[in-house]
């Protein structure tokens, strides 16, 4: 996701150029693809044997803690996270680090809270999805199809974003049309999860969760010691000058030029590799400001709210900081509790085996986000320093950008630029599958199955799940062939928000609130979404702080869960009994 | 598909996994409302401060900007250890229904 609230700007034009220099740069994606299939088709045997149902969309609910680990956090970083982030760091500096603050608790919520009680729930009542929960907690069929359709409307969404971050990917590794890259990411993807179903998904968000983090984590070093290596060479000018000019005819000033040259040098000796870049930051130039006439602040790169907000024609947010405090709260709120109930991430705690299992998962995530976005944070601070020089709107070319430079340098091997190139595709796909897969289950367990009923053979359902897989798969690539990827981002972002904003209080209170009830939780679910879509369009605290959308759908859902609840006549014993037994 | 009704036992044991559930989930939420307070200190402290409060040289940790190193990485780090405790000393084995 979470890259996903970064811009997700996708283009990577320099990819091709990085493929061209060393074949052997391309090694890792090769080897990243081949390892897709394999598993593809090892998930598909395990697939024959047992219930459809319970291995196409929780498979088999054995999972261990790397495979819920690595799943789940794959899942939950998009491209953004590797092409989006680094490119806002790249373009506003340290300030960015607040941006991401909110994933210091992205774990302990997402799974401490509810990963325990959605599982056990799961097992006692053989829900396949969340909403197999809530319909039968209340016993609405009703309840149940309104959250289907949210799900359906945002992960719709946030798929078609999602399709056009692969297809740009694509288009740039291979140096080809948008429509070309589009249907070879779609006819890979599609292909691999409508064959090898949940199984499938998880164990290559695996694999790709483990090339995310290691193309990213070995990023660090490599960037550090060029920017030590390049300052070792300036320094040697600085010497080489200095020497010059005090060899000269005396003058009045040249003295003082040695000397300040002398202490520039003495600077550059003192001080380590982050230091020599945070500072060459702090002299950073806001051109924006400069070049719209707007006042600047000294050092915006290393304080929020950052410099002016690099805009393009008609935005109507020209000129103003780029992260003013209230915004700055509203991400450290979404990337917080947004995590929790959010539709792709929701089916891993169906299906991990026991709590040792969700124990150990969580040792093993406490910390992948620093790792993942403390080295986008340092990496990118570097880039300036190391002549990185984007011109302004150009700044989605960071990532592959920095990796084409420390390749120029010979500071990085060609194996790690690969793996720098695999990384954000893993995480476009391994975000995409478990979408495709939830909008499966949402239509064929959530819609056909449960709300209308249908009774299918085991034989027909599988056959239904791999139609609607493969058909959703393609009518969001018809979708991403149609929309302009320059309006890609508020969607991301509106996934986030909108899904938090409608699910969160539904979904937990269905959890661990007896006195829930039907009506209440229809008004948090639909409120939500309502107040969401308005708060899109007219902030009621304009002029005062700039919220999010998210903040008031998501209070207002809150309200509206424990309000109507309260209101309305709660459940009985005997429904409650199941859910919270009796002391 | 309804929830199957549980005998006195199962309940029982039920009632003690809610309570559980719910002393678990209280401690993450700590967590979190102490890693809110902590970056809104950080930030508005020495994150969003003003113009004329900025130092000519500004104070670097290890390299990055002093409130980036306390509000973000130390928190991280402190975070980190604190989901370990959760995990290990907080989180319970589910008492199996059965």
């Amino acid at each position: 996701m979470i890259g996903m609230l970064a811009e997700m700007n996708t283009d990577a034009a320099a990819w091709y150029v990085l493929g061209q220099q060393d074949v052997a740069i391309l090694i890792p994606f090769a080897a990243y693809m081949l390892g897709v299939l394999v598993i593809t088709v090892l998930s598909n045997r395990r697939q024959q044997t047992g219930d459809f149902g319970t291995e196409y969309y929780v498979a088999g609910r054995n999972f261990g803690a790397w495979v819920l680990a690595m799943s789940w956090v794959a899942t939950l970083a998009s491209g953004g996270s590797f092409l989006g982030y680094p490119s806002l760091v790249y373009s506003y500096g340290w300030s960015m680090a607040f941006w991401v603050s909110g994933s210091t608790v992205t774990a302990v919520i997402g799974l401490g809270v509810v990963g325990k009680r959605i599982n056990r729930l799961a097992r006692q009542t053989g829900a396949l999805t969340l909403v197999d929960l809530l319909r039968d907690r209340f016993a609405s069929k009703q309840l149940g199809v309104i959250y289907t359709v949210v799900i359906l409307i945002t992960t719709s969404v946030y798929l078609v974003a999602q399709f056009v971050a692969g297809a740009r990917i694509l288009e740039n590794i291979l140096e080809t049309s948008y429509t070309m890259g589009l249907l070879l990411f779609a006819v890979s993807v599609v292909a691999y999860t409508t064959y090898g179903g949940f199984r499938a998904v998880a164990w290559t968000d695996t694999m790709q969760g483990v090339v995310m983090i290691v193309g990213v984590v070995l990023l660090v070093p490599v960037t550090l010691w060029a920017v030590a290596s390049v300052s070792d060479d300036q320094v040697l000018e600085l010497e080489a000058e200095a020497e010059r000019i005090s060899q000269q005819e005396p003058t009045p000033d040249r003295d003082t030029v040695v000397a300040e040259l002398r202490q520039e040098i003495a600077v550059r000796r003192g001080g380590t590799a982050l230091e020599q870049a945070t500072r060459a930051q702090a002299e950073r130039e806001d051109i924006e400001a400069r070049d719209n006439d707007l006042p600047t602040q000294p050092q915006a790169f290393l304080y929020p709210p950052g410099p002016r907000r690099v805009t393009e024609p008609g935005d109507d947010q020209a000129g103003d900081w780029f992260l003013p405090f209230g915004w700055g709260l509203s991400l450290f709120l979404i990337r917080s509790l947004g995590a929790m109930m959010m539709p792709t991430t929701v089916p891993r705690m169906l299906a991990f085996r026991d709590t040792a299992a969700l124990r150990r998962a969580l040792l093993i995530l406490a910390p992948y986000f620093l790792l993942m976005y403390g080295s986008s944070l340092i990496t990118m601070n570097c880039a300036h320093s190391l002549g990185v020089d984007l011109p302004a709107g150009k700044s989605d070319h960071a990532m592959p950008a920095l990796v084409t430079r420390l390749v120029e340098l010979q500071a990085a091997p060609a194996l790690l630029a690969g793996l720098l190139i695999a990384a954000p595709f893993a995480a476009v796909m391994s975000t995409v599958d478990s979408a495709l897969l939830v909008i499966s289950a949402s239509i064929v367990r959530d819609l056909f199955e449960k709300s209308c009923s249908w009774r299918l053979s085991q034989r027909a359902t599988q056959r239904l799940s791999y139609s609607v897989t493969a058909s959703a798969g393609g009518l969001v690539c018809a979708a991403a062939l149609l929309i302009e990827p320059a309006f890609l981002q508020p969607l991301v972002i509106h996934y986030v928000g909108g899904s938090a904003s409608a699910l969160f209080w539904p979904g937990l209170a269905t959890l661990f609130w007896r006195r829930a009830t039907t009506p209440g939780v229809t008004a948090g679910l639909v409120g939500g979404s309502v107040v969401y879509v308005l708060a899109v369009f007219w902030n009621p605290l304009a002029g005062l702080i700039t919220l999010h959308p998210f903040v008031f759908g998501f209070s207002s859902s809150a309200l509206l869960v424990w309000g109507v609840s309260r209101w309305t006549t709660g459940q009985t014993e005997n429904q409650l009994e199941p859910y919270f037994g009796r002391d | 598909m309804t929830a199957p009704a549980l005998s006195e036992t199962q309940q029982h044991a039920q009632a003690r996994h809610v309570r559980q559930c719910r002393r678990e989930s209280m401690v993450a939420l700590t967590l979190w409302s102490i890693g809110l307070a902590w970056t809104l200190v950080a930030v508005l402290g020495w994150g969003y401060v003003p113009v004329e409060a900025r130092s000519a040289q500004p104070s670097l940790v290890w390299g990055m900007p002093a409130w980036v190193f306390w509000g973000l990485f130390v928190h991280w780090l402190l975070q980190i250890v604190a989901v370990w405790w959760f995990a290990l000393c907080v989180l319970k084995d589910d008492e199996p229904l059965d």
